[in-house]
């Protein structure tokens, strides 16, 4: 007999909002950023600007990035308990248990999927490391854009030149984008694969927010 | 009466030399030159990119 | 007060002593001012430093060097160029140059430091090798090392000139066999510029000089010890072949139309966007032409450790460490495409082969 199937409230409004801003970003940064660093169309007039739109929307898609993140770890703080900070590095027991099922889970090993209302352990900690890739990329992103600017508050964003030299900085530049298509490619893949295992709705929860548990999220 | 002599630095060349002569009666009788500045731009070079090689060695 | 010392003439005597003009001398502070990017409201103070002030001393050494930056000196055909140079600076020694040889020459170096001490510019061409004690350049059996902290002394500041005196340059690069360094790795107690180049602008160094004379102050540096007024802005953003660039119109092969048409070099290598260089403006041979004017993407000369990082010259990024020498990040991230769907693939296809069947309540 099938278990009863509860309505709840995973991720609010912030979070999906930001998600999906940042996926609109990312395609539009991966694309334009791709025809920077190796531009596949070339003009045939004068007249054409290829270059300096691709440039102007990536520069465009990296602020609206800059602030989904910069809100998205605001709402960690303030949001509800499936978007909180703590969701995002285990250290609950809890939490290392459920992290330690969920790789089983991926290798076959056991056949129990990892159950979660908001993101499993695995999750949240896969989330930490792409949102350490997103800060790279952000202020990377900066500091190469800092070179044609003069002033405090360039020096202060472009922060990495005193760091890295700056080719290393445009090498793991170009570099984290793949990570991030990686990262991409699986993060679709397994989201298809644990709603057909769950059965819980998770695709659309991402769109309305709303997963249907059976309780054992709880057990 | 033999007389060694060493001129160094060599000037209004390119780079760095080393002259001795054994000097006997005004003559010189024998002679070394000294390479006095080492780089290793051939250890430099191995494993680069072959289409940059031109630049480096350029800058001997 | 103005009564001549030997060398230490003013530059304005030596000018009139070369029968040039008082107007070659006004063009002269006139170029001097717009080179260090000051108004021209500048012009006569610069010209009434060049009247009074001495001529500096000048001690060029050279260590490591390939004596590129020394050519770039020299090889002004123009006599405007020549002449001002040599007449701006008061040169005791100069190994490419000088008339003794030596012991003579050694002498030279003693007195010269001897007699202006406190007083004298050294100039320092070349990088300085640490490893085994310093043995891989020495001068009249002496170390570079040993002899350039003893120069450094006593002079009131010191120019390095060029990459290789700079931050190390060719010498320095990778395996760096003879552990090069520049001069601001081994001199720390006194006043250094970084002026590098590959060869460096010879223009740079006389606007340097003449600031120092006007002012008493060594220019206003970056974060690299380099100065502004020619260090402080992007090649790409001042090239002449910006337009191209944002147009979307790159050579794609030497020769090809869009090469013949002067279009931009991003696509070969050229490393505009990552070198600060005041190359585009006042050009090299009194503005005759640059790399990038001439056809050729910029190497990034003037960058610390050029020769790693922007190398390989005709890719846009450098080498991936580990991979090899025709990796480039782009192939990089093809692999790991390629790898992710293997992964993808290999997942799918191992939930089919164990059955599918998850533990789930019905």
């Amino acid at each position: 007999m099938a278990r009863e199937r509860i309505r709840t409230y995973a991720w609010e409004f912030p979070v999906r909002l930001t998600h999906w801003l940042n996926v609109v970003s990312i395609v539009t940064l991966s694309i334009t950023g791709f025809y920077i660093g190796a531009p596949f169309m070339h003009a045939f007039r004068e007249s054409q600007y290829i270059m300096g739109w691709m440039r102007f929307l990536h520069f465009g898609a990296a602020y609206l990035f800059t602030m989904s993140v910069a809100f998205r770890i605001y709402w960690m703080f303030v949001g509800n308990r499936y978007a909180r900070i703590g969701v995002f590095i285990p250290h609950t027991s809890r939490q290392w248990r459920d992290l330690w099922d969920a790789l089983k889970f991926y290798l076959f090993i056991s056949k129990k999927p990892p159950y979660a209302v908001g993101h499993t352990a695995f999750a949240g900690l896969v989330y930490f490391f792409v949102f350490l890739l997103f800060l790279f990329q952000i202020f990377s992103g900066f500091a190469l854009y800092s070179l044609s600017h003069t002033g405090g508050l360039w020096s202060i964003l472009g922060w990495m030149k005193a760091v890295m030299h700056l080719q290393t900085i445009r090498l793991w530049h170009h570099l984290v984008m793949y990570i991030l298509m990686v990262f991409v490619a699986g993060h679709i893949y397994l989201a298809w694969y644990l709603d057909v295992k769950e059965r819980n709705g998770l695709m659309g929860s991402i769109f309305g927010g709303y997963k249907f548990v059976t309780g054992k999220e709880w057990e | 009466m033999a007389k060694k002599i060493a001129i160094d630095p060599i000037t209004r060349i390119e780079g760095h030399l080393r002259i001795e002569a054994q000097v006997d009666g005004g003559r010189v009788v024998d002679a070394w030159a000294a390479s006095t500045m080492f780089r290793g731009i051939e250890i430099i070079l191995k494993g680069r990119d072959p289409r940059d090689a031109w630049a480096f060695a350029q800058r001997i | 007060m103005n009564e001549k010392r030997g060398p230490t003439e003013t530059v304005y005597q030596s000018f009139r002593k070369r029968g040039l003009s008082r107007r070659d001398f006004l063009r002269f502070c006139t170029i001097m001012s717009a080179t260090l990017a000051l108004p021209s409201s500048f012009v006569p103070r610069i010209a009434e430093a060049l009247e009074k002030k001495e001529k500096p001393v000048l001690l060029w050494l050279e260590y490591q060097d390939c004596a590129g930056n020394t050519e770039a000196l020299l090889r002004a055909s123009s006599p405007t160029v020549k002449e001002i140079v040599l007449d701006v600076l008061a040169l005791e020694y100069h190994e490419t140059v000088m008339a003794a040889a030596g012991h003579q020459a050694e002498k030279a170096l003693q007195d010269a430091v001897e007699k202006y001490r406190g007083r004298y510019l050294v100039v320092v061409e070349g990088s300085i090798p640490l490893k085994d004690d310093g043995v891989y350049c020495c001068i009249g059996g002496r170390s570079a090392k040993d002899i350039l902290k003893e120069v450094a002394e006593g002079a009131a500041a010191i120019l390095a000139v060029g990459t290789c005196a700079a931050y190390g340059g060719i010498p320095a690069a990778s395996p760096n066999p003879t552990g090069a360094v520049g001069v601001s790795t081994l001199i720390k107690d006194k006043p250094v510029v970084n002026l590098p180049g590959c060869p460096v602008n010879v223009e740079n160094i006389t606007a340097t000089l003449v600031h120092f004379l006007t002012f008493g102050t060594l220019p206003a540096l970056d974060s690299h010890g380099r100065p502004l007024f020619a260090y402080g802005k992007r090649i790409h953003d001042n090239c002449e072949r910006r337009a191209h660039f944002d147009a979307g119109q790159f050579v794609r092969q030497w020769g090809d139309e869009g090469h013949r048409l002067g279009w931009c070099l991003y696509e070969m290598g050229c490393k505009g966007p990552e070198t600060f260089k005041n190359c585009p403006r006042i050009k090299y041979n009194e503005g005759t032409s640059w790399p990038v004017g001439a056809g050729h993407g910029c190497i990034g000369c003037a960058e610390p450790n050029f020769w790693d990082k922007m190398s390989p010259f005709y890719k846009r990024l450098p080498r991936v460490p580990g991979f090899g020498v025709e990796s480039t990040a782009d192939k990089i991230g093809a692999g790991l495409a390629v790898a992710t769907g293997a992964a993808i693939l290999a997942h799918g296809v191992g939930r089919l082969v164990t059955g599918g069947k998850t533990k789930r309540e019905e």
